[in-house]
């Protein structure tokens, strides 16, 4: 196994500086640095995300998008190298705009809440594995880092809605607390599946035993894949699962009596954290940075480490880009309906995939069969059983529709 | 925060501080000018011309305008057909919850002067730069989506000359009472009563 | 020594909060402190190289059980200036120096083991090994347990048979 890819982009760091400079890092020192670090790629990630998303928006509705902010001279050229400064402009812009604390509303809560937000994000950063030996700090609890640290963003989402004391924002916290208290469940349980396979919580480790596996874990827990994946789309609170901030019901829910730099905290945090959690779907179950059709060297060499980079980003880029897809086509679901998605087809479909899992597993460790094999194997099982949850008539996804 | 507003002012003072103020006021004005957010509302029939503006054909979004429903986060209110006496000050205070800086499209005749309701209409605020200022005037019945668009690149114009820290030339309030401090819609000279009198300055005052 | 000052920071974070939990007037308020405080203990769970347990304590207390209670301010009328009422001095002084005078006999009557091992580096297997062979009856019981309430809680919730609403 080689050991290198577990190296933290922390200890790099202080080899650069010793490397340029002759003079180490006190220790203290590296880990504020690297949130600053940090906080700057997600502010730069987000500046491109929101750009992008406006242009995929266009795209899906036969517009072009921004195009008169930024180069000209580009924006002849194709729409999707107009208006590359808008984000930039629109930042500086909420960065001019008069910041309104409303009279009524509870100052304290009402200002910790977006910095409590970006916060939570910067946390949740840390044990990403952006690339091989690059995450900040690679925690042995991984994983559950990012999905306990995340889940304070519900947290900050409350305190806004409660203290902004509007009847809008109100709800919209109400809303969004339900939604993510109960999307949190099957995520984590759709998480569960690939680290009984890892035997593991870290995510290096995570990536390296995808690599033993000789297959990414998508494909011994599909449904593991799909199951966390719908379920982030909720914990980030995107459409179609975007009740909380409704536009045509809510005004734009907890966020509503937000303005200038503060609003710009959380719609900063919204992409964010669309770019946190598809980074771990495609750490989990896309394998991370590994390159495809490529075996991970034993020592550490810079042009893996650059490669490996690219292709985490590509995964994840992928995923986020899905995510916009899905946004701009679908329509919004009912706060019912959604509560029914969650608790009672996602949640037992996690156990399902649970149980999938761990017949894998054992299968992999304790007869020694091939990974990928079993994992075909797995698939169909999978296909068997729903098959039969045809066949024997339980109410089906769509039935409940009908419904209620 | 009023120091804030200061140093711009403590800035110029500086020798060559004036060149660093024009480049501050180039990027600002530029943001400002390239990511106007309007508020997503209509009163009507003009609101139906001002979404075919921000759907594919016309595409506000190339401007970088895009909707945001609360006022909290908008630059710009497009105050899209009639404004009728009762929704007066809900307009009103719609336009005093957007944090500055802040600017009005009026687009539509009956935003200018009360367009066909011009004679005879009672219910009717004729122009809506009697209760808050407008930046640039859309003409039309309805204008057409070029001409909305039109007008935004003017108002684009328009905050590409102001300058950071100084107050900025608005158009100001029509006929506004200086011992009430509401706008009036009977003209004042003819003292002519008409109904609207007796309902304006009770709906208003909830608002000054 | 770094150890010992993040030890003390996050017990006079952890102390501080639970006052502010106890004498805050606003209840909204004395929730937040609350989730403070519990943020605080999984600080501390961290700083004694658990962090397992310290990700865990703020995943369940501070993400999910303080939520919910927040949520239940938030359901409340005359949001606000909910407040609490504050007429059980008495009992609360009996009850603390009760719950007091047990902790100190606790304290006082305890073996204190000192060691200067290092812990245990934590590892998922390791804790799998606990829960699925050493101390599986007393897991299992513990998952019946939770069972049972959730069933309870189940069967009060349920509506009638055939009563719509
Ligand atoms: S100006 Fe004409 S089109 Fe516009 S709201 Fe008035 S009547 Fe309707």
């Amino acid at each position: 196994m080689p050991e290198w890819v577990q190296f933290s982009a922390g200890k790099h760091f202080q080899d650069l500086i010793a490397h340029l400079s002759g003079r180490s890092v006190p220790e203290i020192l590296v880990m504020p640095i690297m949130l600053a670090v940090i906080l700057g790629f997600i502010c730069g990630s987000s500046l491109i995300l929101i750009w992008a998303e406006r242009k995929v928006a266009a795209r899906i509705q036969n517009r072009v998008g921004p195009m008169m902010t930024g180069p000209r001279k580009l924006a002849e050229f194709s729409m999707w190298t107009g208006g590359l400064l808008q984000t930039a402009a629109d930042a500086i812009k909420l960065l001019v705009k008069e910041l309104i604390i409303p009279s009524k509303t509870d100052p304290v809560p009402f200002i910790a809440a977006p910095v409590l937000i970006v916060t939570v994000c910067v946390t949740a950063f840390v044990v990403i594995p952006f690339g091989p030996a690059l995450s900040v700090s690679d925690l042995n609890i991984g994983v559950v880092h990012v999905v306990s640290i995340s889940s304070l963003t519900v947290l900050s989402i409350v305190m806004a809605g409660w203290s902004s004391n509007s009847k809008y924002s109100l709800l919209g916290g109400l809303r969004s607390a339900a939604q993510m208290l109960s999307y949190e469940i099957p995520l984590i349980f759709a998480l569960l599946g690939p680290i009984l396979l890892a035997g593991g919580l870290s995510m290096q480790k995570m990536v390296l035993a995808q690599r033993e596996y000789g297959c990414w874990f998508f494909l011994p827990s599909l449904l593991g894949f799909l199951i966390y994946y719908v379920a982030s789309i909720a914990e980030v609170n995107r459409p179609p699962f975007d009740i909380p901030e409704a536009e045509s019901e809510l005004v734009a829910g907890y966020v509503s009596e937000y303005s200038g730099m503060m609003f710009a905290m959380f719609f900063l945090a919204e992409f964010a954290n669309m770019f946190l959690v598809c980074s771990v779907a495609a750490t989990v179950f896309l394998g991370g940075w590994l390159v495809p059709f490529m075996a991970v060297p034993e020592q550490m060499t810079p042009g893996y480490i650059a490669l490996g980079t690219l292709v985490f980003f590509a995964k994840t880029s992928f995923l986020v880009f899905i995510m916009m897809w899905i946004r701009w086509t679908f329509p919004r679901v009912r706060p019912d309906h959604l509560m029914n998605l969650g608790w009672k087809y996602l949640f037992p479909l996690s156990l399902l995939n649970l149980l999938i899992c761990a017949g894998v597993a054992v299968l992999k460790d304790v007869y020694k069969l091939n990974g990928w094999g079993v994992s075909l194997a797995s698939l169909g099982a999978l296909v068997f059983v729903l098959l039969l949850l045809q066949v024997v008539r339980v109410p089906r996804p769509t039935a409940f529709l009908e419904k209620v | 925060m009023d120091l804030i507003k200061k140093i711009p002012a403590y800035i110029e003072r500086i020798p060559n501080g004036g060149i660093l103020m024009t480049g501050l006021d180039w990027v600002l004005n530029n943001a400002k000018a390239s990511s106007m957010w309007y508020m997503l509302f209509g009163l009507a029939c003009c609101a139906i011309e001002l979404m075919a503006t921000g759907a594919s054909r016309y595409d506000f979004d190339r401007l970088g305008m895009i909707f945001r429903a609360t006022p909290r986060q908008t630059d710009l209110m497009i105050v899209a057909g009639t404004l009728t006496l009762k929704m007066a000050p809900r307009v009103k205070l719609l336009y005093e919850q957007m944090p500055d800086p802040k600017y009005v499209i009026a687009m539509g005749g009956c935003t200018m002067h009360g367009g066909p309701f011009y004679h005879d209409s009672y219910s009717v605020l004729k122009g809506v730069d009697k209760i808050i200022p407008v930046d640039i005037h859309v003409a039309g019945c309805p204008p057409r989506p070029e001409a909305l668009l039109n007008g935004c690149i003017a108002l684009q114009d328009l905050i590409k000359g102001e300058k950071v820290g100084r107050q900025r030339d608005r158009p100001g309030l029509r006929h506004i009472d200086p011992s009430t401090n509401l706008p009036l819609l009977v003209r004042p000279d003819t003292g002519l009563i008409r109904p609207n009198q007796i309902l304006m300055p009770d709906q208003l005052r909830v608002l000054s | 020594m770094s150890e010992a000052i993040a030890f003390y920071v996050l017990s006079g974070l952890v102390l501080a909060s639970a006052w502010s939990v106890v004498r805050n007037e606003n209840l909204f308020h004395a929730g937040l402190s609350l989730i403070l405080c519990f943020v605080g203990v999984a600080g501390i769970y961290v700083n004694l190289d658990a962090p397992f347990l310290g990700a865990m304590q703020v995943l369940i207390y501070a993400g999910a059980i303080a939520v919910l209670l927040l949520f239940g301010f938030m359901l409340t009328h005359d949001l606000m200036n909910a407040k609490q009422e504050r007429n059980q001095h008495a009992a609360g002084i009996f009850a603390a120096v009760l719950m007091a005078l047990v902790l100190i006999g606790t304290i006082a009557g305890a073996q204190w083991y000192g060691s200067s091992g290092q812990p245990v580096k934590f590892g998922v297997e390791s804790l799998a090994r606990r829960y699925m062979q050493q101390d599986l009856v007393s897991f299992e019981v513990v998952a019946l347990l939770l069972l049972a309430s959730l069933m309870g809680a189940v069967v009060i919730a349920r509506k009638e048979e055939g009563s719509r609403d």
